[in-house]
């Protein structure tokens, strides 16, 4: 505004300056609007950023796992319909060659983790620390609480010494599984969980013990932070229910499959 | 002559003074507008805190225009180059601050901020004693 004095102080004889005058004018007044817009822009960012996790990221994770769900349900028994009526049309023509096939689909899906299984092996119970880490630096103020890291480290442990079966939760590990986490919750076969975290293995149990209680390893680390983080218990005898999920592959064929009607069974 | 001061002292204001005015608001509106709705136009969100710092000077500019106005001191030149440096200045300072590790955008933010309350009440001031010796 203060640009009409000079721009009269020039006076009438200068028009022309005048109209520069104004010209910058607008020009200033267009770029502190500019500069309000971006500004006000990127603190609308931020504030999106930092809506709380529960809400808005929890909210679209499930939804995508809702929609994922059903799909694959939907498959599911497109799957089934097919084969109930092929295996009707088939009849039991040949009992023993049928006996040897199914021995074979029970050993598959024994591997596949597709039926229950039971055996020696070890618990380990995953918890959030009770313990506050005042003194942590900012950056790693999540200090005390289990990620899918710790899990997916803890599985990998357990695998790598001999692991047959796996589950977190009861949720049971797969070719598929994932776990990861997802605002406050962690994902484990697409659904949420929340620590306690039991992580159950079968195998020999004092090798698995001792995988996850290498110095410097797995357990050695969660410790430091806070002993009742982590709890190992052996069990003679465990139990690990089947996946409950469905996957059938949308995208892999097997390749040199004399019979992919087989591997499609097997896979199942 | 001044069509601030020609609006504070007499009643006579020159004809297209308000205009120029809402022109002048209008642009501003409109610069808003062309940065604001577009989806394409986004900063980093660390630049966030330089480019408010950066719309506070070109405030403080504005307002220091129009109070050595209303004492008509105004000098369009100073005005113009007080804009630009002070609001490149204020996001530089900012930066540098973040850079060296200590928060000179908060001095920024306090001087500018005081000088945009202080130009104000002058502003105010000066608008009511013109009015008042009117009434």
């Amino acid at each position: 505004m203060g640009l009409f004095m000079a721009a009269s102080q020039g006076d009438k004889t200068q028009s022309s300056d005048l109209r520069t005058w104004w010209a910058s004018l607008f020009l200033l007044c267009a770029i502190l609007g500019a500069l309000f817009g971006l500004s006000f822009k990127t603190q609308e960012t931020v504030i999106r950023r930092n809506l709380p996790s529960n809400s808005f990221a929890t909210l679209a994770e499930q939804y995508r796992v809702l929609k994922d769900t059903v799909a694959n349900d939907q498959r599911t028994i497109g799957y089934l319909q097919e084969n109930t009526s092929k295996l009707e049309t088939a009849g039991s023509s040949n009992t023993s060659q049928f006996k040897l096939l199914q021995d074979d689909l029970q050993h598959m899906r024994l591997l596949a983790g597709l039926t229950d299984v039971g055996g020696p092996g070890i618990e380990v119970v995953l918890n959030d620390s009770k313990k506050r880490f005042p003194d942590a630096p900012t950056a790693i103020q999540n200090l005390g609480i289990i990620h899918d890291n710790d899990i997916n480290q803890c599985v990998n442990e357990l695998k790598a010494a001999g692991a047959e079966a796996v589950s977190v939760n009861d949720q049971r590990l797969v070719s598929v599984s994932a776990v990861r986490c997802a605002g406050n919750t962690v994902l484990i076969n697409n659904t949420p969980q929340a620590p306690p975290f039991i992580v159950r293995a079968i195998g020999d149990s004092s090798t698995l013990q001792e995988g996850l209680n290498l110095p410097g390893g797995f357990a050695d680390g969660l410790s430091q932070m806070d002993p009742a983080m982590i709890k190992i218990i052996k069990s003679a005898n465990l139990v690990i229910p089947a996946y409950d999920g469905s996957f059938l592959p949308r995208y892999a064929h097997s390749i040199n499959a004399t019979d992919s009607s087989n591997d499609q069974h097997t896979q199942n | 002559m001044q069509p601030i001061a020609v609006m504070i002292n007499t009643h006579k204001t020159e004809p297209n003074a308000w205009l120029m005015v809402c022109l002048a608001i209008a642009s501003g509106f409109v610069g808003f507008a062309i940065v604001f709705y577009p989806r394409t136009i986004s900063v980093p969100v660390t630049m966030g805190p330089y480019i408010s710092l950066a719309a506070l000077a070109g405030m403080d500019s504005l307002i220091g225009g129009i109070r050595a106005g209303s004492e008509g001191k105004f000098r369009g030149n100073v005005f113009v180059s007080g804009f630009v440096v002070n609001t490149i200045l204020a996001a530089f300072l900012a930066y540098l601050g973040d850079r060296l590790g200590q928060s000179l955008s908060l001095a920024a933010v306090v001087a500018l901020g005081s000088r945009i309350f202080l130009n104000l009440s002058i502003i105010r001031r000066n608008y009511l004693d013109n009015s008042g010796s009117k009434v």
